[in-house]
């Protein structure tokens, strides 16, 4: 008995696709369900992490596949879409989440593998938990030397320039875009300020600069790789999101089609 | 007063006693009058180092229950016995249970068992099972010895494991335990005590002086090597599978064993600088010089070696060898094919301790080189007549950046088998590692993704899996042991006692002695001591995982690699950009 409403219902099924068929047309049916399970394939990326304990195949394999299939979406969906602009407020938000969700993910496919060989090459890597660590550690080294100074040289003007010019780049994370574009402005403008302060200093003082100097200079590569690994693990941030919002409009997307189309037989 | 049997009947004071304590005079005097002691030449021996001083300083006189397990096979152990009274049993076939030994099996997960960790595992960090009584859930039963007060495993039974086993007896006047002690190579049987045995325990270090000064000795331990072992390990090596058994005959009897360096390498290099590894190269023991003629082929039986050539004042790393490797058939080649003496064209060092073999050259050139298939064949190396020869050979494209080289052999991490390297131009310190890590473990990582680093490249402290595992001297349980089929070192946590032995031993600190809970996240309480109990926590390589490794399979960058780091082509190939 159940084997045969089984029969029925697969029976009905096939009908209702062969009349979908009809109505959608056979290509667009071909690459939406294509598309679809292309996205749901990558999506499905996620929860191979959650599920590391099984032998579903290496991160490595996976992360392949991964880019390769993207591609080969970003192909199919063009194909889906005839080359078109969309039409409609819902096609909008579909069409742009999937180009939003590309996007992210191209961006983070470079930025995973270009950051850590710049990272690695600017100075020390730095583990993202000991950023803040380091940096506190370099503040109060560089609190202490501009302290040091006064008694040292009986001068304040390191001091000064400590408090006015230094104090609040120590503070926090600073420049973070200036950094991420590669750029060295913030290293020029250090070389900028120390020579120009040294320029009113006794040579005594000099000493006491200098270290301030290279623990500016390690400031800066805290910065870059503090720059560095918040966008490594942030832009993950855009992407997970945004893919679960396009699996929620593919989801619409496919009921509404069949719903005006094949449905309503 | 103890009867040693017919010819040693011999009174000895201190049995009974603390046996960490030295020797007393007259104790080593009446070892001196038993065989093979009794023919040591004192007279042989430095004023700094007498005889004497040697035994009351490196042996110790030491009492086993019937059934006390003397050695485990598998086991790295430091020291040798010399029987006095009693007997012991080798066992031989079948092997002894692991899990009577202390050591534990871990069959493979099945796939829905690695499913099910997702939600079974527990959330209370090092959640353990409750322990039966106060020494642990133990399946190997173990006691303190009245005399050492060591913790020692004893088989409960020995009388009816004679009867299920094949066992060899070993009776007073007897050696064993001196290859395995005398070469930091695993101990290869397991053997008990059949009833109550005095035995001497001589350290390592006693031993290597006792042959180094003592010629009736030395013979008599390379003839009892000879007998037991070098045969087989000869037989084992690739350059010599062609020869017949007379042939390796004619090798083991001309084949001399040497150790330099120090076993005790680890307390050391702990306490130096890492930034100074490097700069050891100076200090290590010289096995060979460069510019030397050749009188014999060295292989190297166990431990590290560095090979340097000498350029200006500087000596150059060019590689490291370990066990199986040789040294010098290149230039043995090249004597043969040239019919001229061929001087060493590397120097080669200890690194740590190495124990080789030294097989005559004339042996080598006759027996084995007219027959030896071309693949064996070491690369050529060129004649280096210039400074400028000599620096494009070190850093020739086909070589290992010289840098990298003293950065893995200054800190020890050719010791690997399974060191975790991390790639830092791959890593996005994503830490995906460690959550599979953690996943794989009940939800504690085994590592810790920070180590010692050399341009993009970092060595996390994870465990190595050491081919010279000194974590696993002085286990007095023998939780931690390493496994038979596979090679890797694990602990078994149903015989950690917690002692710290192994912790406190791994040069590399990567070793974690953690309080182990129970459901509720509060701490298991040793009975005895009322103090939190601990236990040795480390890298297993996810050996019941279905998965292997889980770190290296949860890594999507192909940033982190377990590398065995005698594989030096493989590490060069993943080390590409």
């Amino acid at each position: 008995m159940n084997k045969a409403l089984f029969a029925l219902f697969c029976l009905l099924l096939s009908w209702w696709w062969w009349l979908s068929l009809e109505r959608i047309g056979p290509v667009a049916s071909l690459t939406g369900w294509t598309l679809t399970g292309c996205t749901l394939f990558l999506a499905a990326y996620q929860l191979r992490k959650w599920l590391s304990i099984l032998p579903l195949g290496s991160a490595q394999q996976w992360m392949q596949l991964h880019v390769w299939i993207s591609f080969m979406a970003a192909f199919i969906f063009f194909w889906h879409t005839g080359l078109r602009l969309p039409d409609g407020l819902f096609e909008w938000a579909l069409y742009s989440c999937f180009a939003a969700t590309w996007m992210s993910g191209c961006l983070g496919w470079i930025v995973t593998t270009t950051m850590p060989r710049r990272l690695a090459r600017h100075g020390d890597v730095i583990i993202a938990d000991e950023i803040p660590v380091i940096r506190r550690q370099l503040q109060l080294a560089a609190d202490q030397l501009a302290l040091d100074s006064v008694s040292d040289t009986g001068s304040t003007t390191l001091a000064e320039f400590y408090q006015r010019r230094l104090a609040s780049f120590f503070g926090k994370q600073t420049h973070r875009w200036v950094h991420l574009t590669g750029s060295r402005r913030v290293h020029a403008w250090l070389d900028q300020e120390f020579a120009q302060i040294q320029r009113f200093m006794a040579e005594p003082e000099w000493k006491n600069l200098n270290q301030l100097r290279e623990l500016a200079f390690a400031k800066i590569n805290t910065d870059v790789q503090g720059a560095g690994t918040w966008l490594l693990r942030r832009w993950l941030f855009v992407h997970i999101p945004l893919t679960h919002a396009l699996i929620v409009l593919i989801g619409f997307h496919i009921f509404w089609v069949y719903l005006f189309n094949a449905g309503s037989i | 007063m103890l009867n040693l049997g017919p010819d040693n009947n011999l009174e000895f004071s201190l049995y009974g006693n603390a046996l960490d304590r030295r020797m007393q005079e007259k104790d080593v005097n009446r070892i001196l009058e038993m065989a093979p002691f009794s023919k040591i030449d004192a007279s042989k021996f430095p004023a700094s180092k007498s005889l004497q001083e040697l035994l009351e300083q490196d042996a110790r006189l030491v009492t086993f229950m019937p059934g006390d397990i003397i050695v485990r096979r598998g086991d790295y152990g430091t020291s040798a016995f010399f029987i006095l009274r009693g007997c012991v049993r080798v066992v031989t076939s079948p092997e002894i249970e692991d899990a009577a030994l202390g050591h534990t099996p871990t069959p493979k997960r099945t796939h829905w068992q690695a499913f099910k960790q997702l939600w079974t595992n527990h959330h209370e960090p090092e959640y353990r099972p409750p322990f039966k009584g106060s020494t642990g859930h133990l399946q190997t039963q173990t006691r303190l010895a009245s005399d050492t007060q060591e913790v020692r495993a004893y088989l409960s039974d020995p009388k009816s494991v004679i009867e299920r086993y094949a066992t060899i007896p070993i009776q007073a006047g007897e050696f064993f335990g001196e290859i395995a002690a005398l070469t930091r190579t695993p101990r290869t049987a397991t053997i008990f005590a059949e009833n109550v045995c005095q035995m001497i325990e001589i350290r390592w270090q006693g031993l290597r002086d006792l042959r180094r000064f003592s010629t009736e000795f030395r013979q008599e331990i390379d003839q009892i090597y000879r007998e037991r072992s070098l045969k087989t390990h000869l037989a084992e090596s690739s350059l010599f599978k062609h020869l017949d058994v007379h042939q390796l005959g004619q090798l083991v009897d001309a084949t001399e064993f040497e150790s330099y360096g120090d076993f005790d390498w680890y307390p050391e290099f702990r306490r130096t600088d890492a930034a100074r590894h490097g700069q050891q190269i100076a200090k290590e023991p010289l096995i060979a010089q460069e510019g030397d003629y050749i009188n014999d082929l060295l292989l190297i039986r166990a431990g590290f070696a560095r090979q340097s050539i000498q350029i200006n004042e500087g000596h150059r790393t060019i590689g490291y060898l370990g066990s199986g490797d040789a040294f010098g058939l290149e230039e043995l080649i090249q004597s043969t094919q040239t019919g001229r003496a061929i001087a060493l064209k590397h120097s080669l060092r200890a690194v740590g301790y190495v124990n080789l073999l030294r097989v005559p050259a004339d042996l080598i050139q006759e027996l084995v080189l007219p027959r030896l298939p071309s693949r064996f064949h070491p690369p050529k190396v060129p004649d280096l007549q210039t400074t400028s020869q000599a620096f494009d050979y070190v850093e020739s494209p086909d070589r290992m950046d010289e840098g990298l080289l003293n950065f893995i052999v200054g800190g020890r991490h050719n010791n690997g088998t399974a060191t975790m390297l991390i790639h830092l131009n791959r890593c996005t310190g994503c830490d995906d590692c460690v959550r599979a890590c953690s996943r794989a473990h009940d939800g504690n990582p085994r590592f810790v993704r920070q180590g010692p680093r050399h341009q993009h490249l970092m060595v996390a402290s994870a465990c190595m899996h050491c081919v010279d595992p000194v974590c696993m001297l002085g286990c007095p349980t023998g939780a931690i042991h390493r496994k038979e089929i596979t090679g890797d070192v694990d602990i078994n946590p149903k015989t950690c006692i917690g002692c710290s032995n192994c912790a406190n031993n791994c040069p590399y600190d990567n070793i974690r002695m953690v309080e182990v809970t129970d459901a509720h996240g509060e701490p298991h309480f040793d009975l005895d001591t009322e103090r939190p109990r601990l236990q040795a926590t480390k890298c297993d390589l996810c050996s019941d995982q279905v998965t292997g490794p889980a770190c290296q399979y949860a890594c999507p960058h192909d940033a982190l690699k377990r590398i065995d780091m005698r594989q030096t082509q493989s590490f060069k190939n993943w080390l590409q950009p």
